[in-house]
């Protein structure tokens, strides 16, 4: 119970692509969703639902902050931006992730041979 | 609140934005606007989902998110239609019947008296050392009564009463109602305060100022219409004018344990009360014994200084008694006399009723699990995208809950309709029947048990979500199916704590049912069936001689033969079954044994008809004749004259039966008869001809070649043809009496074989359920035993043990706990041992085969269709 499901695979990698994403400037959700989808060739599809559940706590733990900004065809959308504290996480779950995926890839490699 | 609305609505704007976006992108792609924004709102999936779980991200836990998690249930119900309804009923069901029994048991046994301080009330009874075994506690003598009255120092307002019906003139007809004698200190023992006028008082309990009474509110309704000048009006009862001179609150009753027979305690609503008035002839009586005693502990005694008091006192009775009885005191808790002897049957149906609603419950939480399996997909993605698993645990609790309450409610309606059902069919001998209803209190109970309940449902699966990885639990129940350890474990224990509680209830129930039937085969000593009985009651004043009585009766026989379809008629002015009377001793001639050590025996009166007409069998000499009338005979049953004469003949042989000091020769012996209950065996009676001491009140009894009650308004007819002046008290045949005898064991029967045969079909349905469903997920893996070369029959017979290992192992466990625990049936057992073989035999069987089809279906449906097809 006191999991309270931050060790998820699947999560940790969320937020990691999230803060990844908001890396070069503000962006909103939707951009958020473009910017994943086409980074990836269209691998990941990031589900709306996920999304802004991760936005909402990523920026209750302080990693981004949000404010009411303006689109460039003049609509209203709540942009997001990395603080400092995020910036450093992004650069800790990078390390971590490419020691994981480092560490399955040598098991692949391994299981072939 | 103002922060959850800003939040709520950042998220809808964030929301809408998105769709928006998407819908964009959609059209630029080619797609029509209108599909365009559908497939924007498809792609943004369940909302209600995504949404709760974002704004429970955003905000602390609080109360408000147990309102949104209630709202999440509701939708979610509102999706899934039948799984509600079927939990709601089913629950509904349960709890239903669990509210109709407990409103019974609280009513009846666990509330307090309706009284003044109840628990400090006490019935005072007599024990008869020398009679101990026959009748362990006896109803007060007056004599005795007043004396405990005077030097008594630990118990207060002693009170005297008799309940008997009393025959009332007003404005020149007769009837017959239900009275009582009483004590004038009774009404500000028990805290009566009087609707209209007066209590009786203290200066009317004497001898000769009398006659005066208080009327029930009941009887002031229904006989004068609720006529305010009521008091001070005059009724001629029992031949006596008396003074109305009040009327009593509506809804009280009186307690009265005056039977020799404790059974016949309860809750009394007489119409008319009449103060005791000892006749001077009764206080020097030592041998009536007929009134019940109820007083009050004074201030700081125990029950037990009350006991120690009274024996000393009815020690002082016994050194001046002339009989030679050894007379001791019985003081008793007023409660447990009047309510105690229910407790243990009606505990019983109580512990059915939550027998059953716990397996009802062990179903739904499996179904509730099996559903939540189902959903683990849903609940890992919630996972996922950032519910916390508390969350989650927590919403899964509130779907229970929700559901819980819904059953509660559809329960409570349930209860509604089925309490007066079960009322109807309770035996009048139940005490505080009528105040049984539903009310805040047992609300109140079903209400916490229905929250159990949900609890109890959703725990399960909350349990399942709140422990350990649920993506490897999902890959692993995947790869094994249903054949987990895990999902092993919890089916063994569903489907053989089942199997267990089944066992005990269908044991329960069998042993009474065994016992039921025993009763209703013993043989009572009379037949009941064709015999139609008519209670008279002769006015004083139109029949003041045994022989005007006499010449009464002599006309009402001879006009019932003349009934057609009446085979024969008889008078008696006591019937069998329906309690003790005139309970007296039989002496020989110039008897020298002290009175108590002579044999006790009942003292009826008969007319020569009499054993023909109720079917008492005549074991030896002869029955009486028209020729007796005058003769001193008297007909002996076999333990009478066992009593008397052991061994020897007692025909010719000459007895003084009772305390009259007449000698009357024995001219025949007849059946024993049950004397006041079916199950246990009757005492002696004594018959004497009834022209030798006519009651006043008696019975007329006709056999008819065919239905009695047909014949009622006939000899209705005929009473009032020979004097329209005798009330008639009630007309019902002997089978009636009989059927009211065994009311309490067919009534505790009936519901509690409803609960067992409801439990058995529930746990059927349950076992049926999981084996179905632990089958459908193991679909693959048989699919592969059979290609490799199994026959569905080894299928089969693997997927039986498999199912039967639990099931037996339950009926094990369940006949052993009833073997353990059977002794506490053991008193509501008749003619059966509380561990019968053959009981337990049956019902082990029942069950067995009960369960191998329920498990023998789908196990049937998984082998029938082509292996290959299910390999895909």
């Amino acid at each position: 119970m006191a999991d309270d499901g931050r060790g998820d695979l699947l999560q940790g990698t969320l937020d990691m692509l999230v803060l990844k994403a908001l890396q070069f400037g503000a962006m909103h959700g939707w951009g958020i969703t473009q910017r994943l989808e086409r980074g990836s060739d269209h691998v990941l599809q990031i589900g709306q639902g996920s999304l802004y559940p991760a936005l909402y706590r990523l920026e209750r733990e302080r990693l981004i902050t949000s404010a009411w900004g303006t689109t460039e065809n003049n609509r209203r959308a709540r942009f997001y931006q990395l603080t400092v504290a995020g910036r450093a996480r992004l650069s800790e779950e990078r390390a971590a992730w490419r020691r994981v995926s480092g560490a399955v890839e040598m098991i692949l490699r391994m299981s072939q041979a | 609140v103002r922060q959850r609305h800003e939040l709520d609505e950042r998220l809808a704007e964030e929301m809408q934005f998105h769709i928006d976006m998407q819908t964009e992108k959609n059209v630029r792609q080619g797609m029509p606007r209108q599909a365009a924004r559908r497939a924007a709102r498809l792609a943004f999936g369940g909302r209600d989902v995504h949404a709760a779980d974002a704004r429970g991200e955003a905000r602390s836990v609080g109360l408000e998110q147990a309102g949104q998690d209630v709202r999440y249930a509701v939708r979610t119900f509102t999706r899934a239609r039948t799984y509600a309804a079927a939990v709601v009923l089913t629950l509904g069901v349960g709890l239903g019947a669990t509210a109709v029994i407990f409103s019974v048991v609280d009513h009846v046994v666990l509330r307090p008296l309706p009284y003044t301080d109840p628990d400090r009330l006490v019935s005072v009874r007599e024990i008869f050392v020398q009679m101990a075994t026959q009748y362990p506690t006896v109803p007060a003598n007056a004599a005795d009564f007043m004396e405990w009255r005077r030097a008594s120092r630990t118990l207060t307002g002693l009170s005297a009463l008799w309940a008997r019906p009393m025959t009332l003139v007003i404005g020149g007809s007769a009837q017959r109602v239900e009275g009582a004698r009483v004590s004038a200190s009774v009404f500000p023992l028990l805290g009566v305060v009087p609707e209209r006028g007066r209590l009786l008082a203290e200066a009317d309990d004497a001898y000769g100022h009398d006659g005066v009474v208080d009327i029930s509110d009941a009887f002031w309704r229904r006989q004068f219409g609720a006529d305010p000048l009521v008091v001070g009006r005059t009724v001629t009862v029992d031949g006596d004018p008396c003074a109305i001179v009040g009327v009593l609150p509506a809804g009280f009753r009186l307690p009265s344990d005056e039977g020799f027979e404790t059974d016949r305690s309860g809750l009394l609503t007489p119409d008319v009360y009449r103060p005791v008035g000892f006749a001077p002839d009764l206080l020097a009586s030592e041998g009536d014994h007929n009134y019940s005693v109820i007083g009050r502990l004074a201030g700081g005694a125990t029950i037990a200084q009350a006991r120690r008091e009274l024996d000393a006192l009815q020690a002082a009775i016994t050194a001046r008694s002339r009989a030679g009885f050894t007379l001791r005191g019985a003081v008793l808790p007023l409660t447990g006399q009047i309510v105690g002897r229910v407790r243990l049957a009606l505990g019983l149906l109580l512990g059915a009723a939550l027998g059953m609603l716990l397996i009802v419950c062990a179903n739904l939480a499996n179904l509730a699990l099996a559903r939540a399996m189902g959903r683990l997909s849903e609940s890992a993605v919630r996972l996922a995208v950032g519910a916390t698993r508390g969350r989650l645990v927590r919403q899964t609790l509130t779907e229970g809950a929700v559901l819980g309450v819904v059953g509660g409610a559809c329960g409570i309606a349930f209860s509604l309709v089925g309490l007066p059902l079960v009322l109807a069919a309770a035996p009048a001998t139940l005490p505080r029947l009528n105040e049984v209803r539903i009310d805040a209190r047992v609300l109140l109970v079903i209400l916490l048990l229905a929250i159990a309940a949900g609890l109890a449902i959703g725990a399960l699966p909350a349990w399942r979500i709140a422990r350990g990885n649920l993506a490897q639990y999902l890959i692993s129940e995947a790869r094994s199916g249903a054949g987990g350890r895990e999902a092993q474990h919890r089916r063994f224990w569903f489907v053989g704590g089942e199997a267990a509680l089944c066992t005990v209830l269908l044991l329960t129930t069998g042993l009474l049912l065994i016992s039921f039937v025993h009763v209703l085969h013993v043989d009572q000593g009379f037949s009941a069936d064709r015999v139609l009985a008519a209670d008279v009651a002769l006015p004083q004043s139109q029949y003041p001689s045994p022989k005007a009585r006499a010449q009464f009766y002599d006309r009402a026989l001879e006009q019932l033969a003349a009934i057609p379809g009446a085979t024969s008629t008889a008078a008696t002015n006591w019937l069998p079954l329906v309690g003790e009377r005139q309970v007296d001793m039989l002496a020989y001639v110039n008897d020298a044994r002290p009175v108590s050590e002579r044999p006790v025996a009942n003292i009826r009166y008969v007319s020569p008809g009499y054993f023909m007409t109720v079917g008492t069998t005549l074991r030896r000499g002869r029955l009486f004749t028209d020729l007796d009338r005058s003769r001193h005979v008297v007909v002996l049953s076999e333990r009478a004259a066992q009593a008397m004469w052991p061994g020897q003949d007692p025909l010719g042989r000459l007895i003084v039966p009772g305390s009259n000091d007449t000698t009357a020769e024995v001219v025949g012996v007849v059946a024993d008869v049950h004397t006041s209950s079916a199950e246990q065996e009757g005492h002696p009676v004594a018959y004497l001809p009834l022209w030798q001491t006519v009651a006043p009140e008696g019975s007329l009894l006709v056999r008819s070649a065919g239905d009695p009650a047909r014949l009622a308004s006939a000899v209705r007819a005929v009473i009032s043809r020979v004097d329209p002046l005798v009330p008639i008290a009630k007309v019902r045949t002997m089978t009636e009496i009989v059927s009211a005898a065994v009311a309490g064991r067919r009534f505790q029967l009936d519901v509690l074989a409803l609960f067992a045969l409801m439990a058995v079909a529930t746990a059927a349905i349950g076992i049926f359920g999981v084996i179905a469903h632990s089958l459908a997920a193991r679909r693959r893996e048989i699919g592969i035993r059979m290609a490799l070369g199994a026959r569905p029959a080894d299928v089969r017979l693997l997927v039986l043990r498999e199912g039967m290992t639990p099931v037996l192992i339950g009926i094990a466990a369940g006949l052993t706990a009833a073997l353990l625990f059977g002794r506490v049936l053991r008193s509501l057992l008749f003619e059966v041992q509380s561990s019968d073989p053959a009981t337990y035999a049956i019902v082990a069987a029942t069950i067995g085969i009960v369960a191998a089809t329920a498990c023998a279906i789908p196990a049937w449906r998984a082998t029938a269709p082509d292996p290959i097809r299910m390999l895909r």
